[in-house]
């Protein structure tokens, strides 16, 4: 109610301090003041500040080098930040100790730009290893591999090589692969960055739905295609910095009317900032 | 790890073996080639010691004969005694002697009237490369003007219990260096096998798996190889020990005649199956240590 009420009035000064604070028990990802540096010259991302609730769909978006990808890696824990905070489901990974680094993991799924899979495995057991992993019984395999194969379209290829699949497919299993321990927070790097147009549309749908179902999912991409057709927030990098936090973006960043920028209600507002 | 992990583990490893035919196949022909080459070599400087051990038994002994008095042999008994280097002296006097040719040839007793053998001091040495120098030193006149004789292993012997000396010092270095040897190249295969998965193990760390689950399946290959590998040296040099033998047993010599060897086929396998599993267990443990700090 308050939200809307200060909805009603964009240039109150109220606006900004209030939207940043939400409460925490609805945040899946918070970096405060993160900076990530390679020796003294290379910046890889400088103070980025920025929060995605749950259940968000959020494209991250940039040049080639602009700091997206180390976003996903600092994400999964594959890399700390020189400085700041970041917080994701609930677990700090700045103290995150290297013990704590698998288990963490267990709460994200991770989709890569080259799919990722163990060529040696079939489609099943690919899906499967994410289950074993956790230390899921085999009746417990038996149930959740179907049901994740289903959801993404290939229950008719268990038996399959990933060699023996389309780049698409390979995708589905990659998703499904992410999604089978039902985790909080889906990333993705690229996940169509291999696939022709018809079959990124298909692939986007794909995190469309599970993002539907409830799992708040964050895909790294240069694919024009998908960002503009599903519009949704979008956090663009430029040389290490977050530079546009658009609720419901492009993957250009529109011409803004000073008029009429008022964030959509049903989306997040404005939540990144830097310095 | 419960029970249901560890079995999943346990199958992961062997089909990986299956599925990296390739891979398993050279990783395990430089294992056994590896252990071949070390199984042989400790095989062969463990025996040549063994032999070199039994000489002493039977040809360390030096026969000083003194033809004088009995008051003599037992004077010159008591200074050999405080030589160094010599484990026991005892007198043989000249009618033992006599009776035991009788004995063992009673034609050549009869044929002679009278006894002429001299009393004689059968001398065995501590260290049989050191018989030389008591041979030496007995055959002095100086020292021993009342020893007429000296009778001692032949020269052939003497540098074969050398040369054995030596063996033992060289040999216990080089199965050492050679140990050593294979262990680098088995950590090596081992790590190149590993490398060529790095993708898999990255994929695996990234979807939440333990050091050790991802480390599990890839030391049971590595003991896999070591174990195959093994058995495959193991036949390799039991039947190279079976070729040497019949080729040496050719000479019919009086040295390597009858030294039974104390490792049977069984323990020779049992050794190089230890030394295979210790090796290929402590090399996968250091090629996965690197690959799995990275992320």
């Amino acid at each position: 109610m308050r939200r809307s009420i200060i909805g009603l009035f964009p240039a109150c000064p109220l606006r900004r301090t209030v939207q940043t604070k939400a409460p925490r028990a609805t945040l899946m990802i918070e970096l405060t003041d993160v900076s990530v540096a390679y020796g003294n010259e290379a910046i890889a991302l400088s103070h980025v500040t920025l929060r995605v609730v749950k259940g968000e769909f959020v494209f991250v978006v940039g040049p080639t080098g602009a700091g997206k990808s180390t976003l996903l890696k600092l994400l999964n824990r594959e890399e700390r930040p020189t400085e700041g905070r970041i917080v994701v489901a609930s677990t700090d990974l700045t103290t995150l100790r290297p013990s704590q680094i698998p288990l963490f993991r267990r709460h994200l799924g991770v989709v890569f730009q080259d799919f990722g899979l163990l060529p040696t495995q079939t489609v099943y057991e690919n899906i499967a290893f994410a289950l074993r992993v956790i230390g899921a019984t085999g009746g417990v395999v038996k149930r959740k591999v179907p049901e994740v194969l289903e959801m993404v379209g290939l229950a008719h290829r268990p038996d399959a090589f990933p060699g023996q699949l389309s780049g698409g497919e390979q995708q589905r299993v990659a998703i499904a692969r992410a999604l089978v321990n039902d985790p909080p927070l889906l990333l993705a790097d690229e996940p169509t960055g291999n696939l022709d147009p018809d079959t990124s549309d298909g692939i986007a749908d794909l995190l469309r739905h599970i993002n539907l179902r409830g799992t708040t999912v964050v895909v790294v991409t240069h694919d024009v295609r998908i960002v503009d057709r599903l519009a949704r927030r979008v956090l663009a990098f430029e040389r290490g910095r977050l530079v546009r936090d658009e609720a419901r973006g492009g993957y250009r960043a529109a011409e803004v009317d000073e008029d009429t920028d008022t964030p959509s209600p049903e989306a997040p507002p404005l939540q990144g900032v830097t310095r | 790890m419960n029970l249901s992990s560890f079995f999943f583990l346990v199958r992961e490893g062997f089909r990986n073996i299956r599925r990296n035919g390739l891979m398993s196949l050279a990783a395990l022909g430089t294992v056994t080639v590896a252990l071949t080459v070390l199984g042989s070599s400790l095989w062969t400087a463990y025996r040549i010691n063994e032999i070199a051990q039994a000489q002493p038994r039977t040809l360390n002994e030096i026969d000083a004969f003194i033809p004088g008095e009995r008051s003599a042999s037992t004077a010159v008994l008591a200074r050999v005694q405080a030589l160094p280097n010599v484990a026991s002296v005892k007198l043989v006097t000249r009618e033992q002697a006599w009776q035991e040719m009788q004995q063992s040839d009673p034609t050549m007793g009869q044929a002679l009237d009278t006894n002429p053998l001299p009393d004689k001091l059968a001398i065995e040495t501590r260290d049989p490369a050191e018989m030389g120098a008591l041979v030496a030193r007995l055959r002095d006149h100086s020292q021993f003007a009342e020893i007429a004789e000296v009778k001692s292993t032949s020269d052939e012997v003497r540098i074969m219990l050398a040369a054995a000396r030596i063996i033992k010092i060289v040999g216990g270095m080089a199965a050492l260096g050679l140990f050593l040897a294979t262990f680098f190249i088995v950590h090596n295969t081992i790590r190149l096998t590993v490398f060529a998965r790095r993708r898999e193990i990255r994929t695996m760390q990234l979807v939440g798996a333990t050091p050790g689950f991802i480390r599990f399946p890839l030391l049971l290959e590595g003991v896999f190889h070591g174990v195959v590998g093994a058995l495959i040296a193991g036949a390799i040099v039991l039947f190279c020990r079976a070729q040497v033998g019949v080729f040496v047993s050719r000479f019919h010599s009086v040295l390597l005649g009858d030294v039974p060897a104390r490792l049977g086929p069984v323990e020779l396998i049992g050794g190089m199956v230890a030394i295979g599993v210790l090796v290929s267990l402590i090399g996968s443990h250091m090629a996965m240590h690197r690959f799995l700090r990275q992320v």
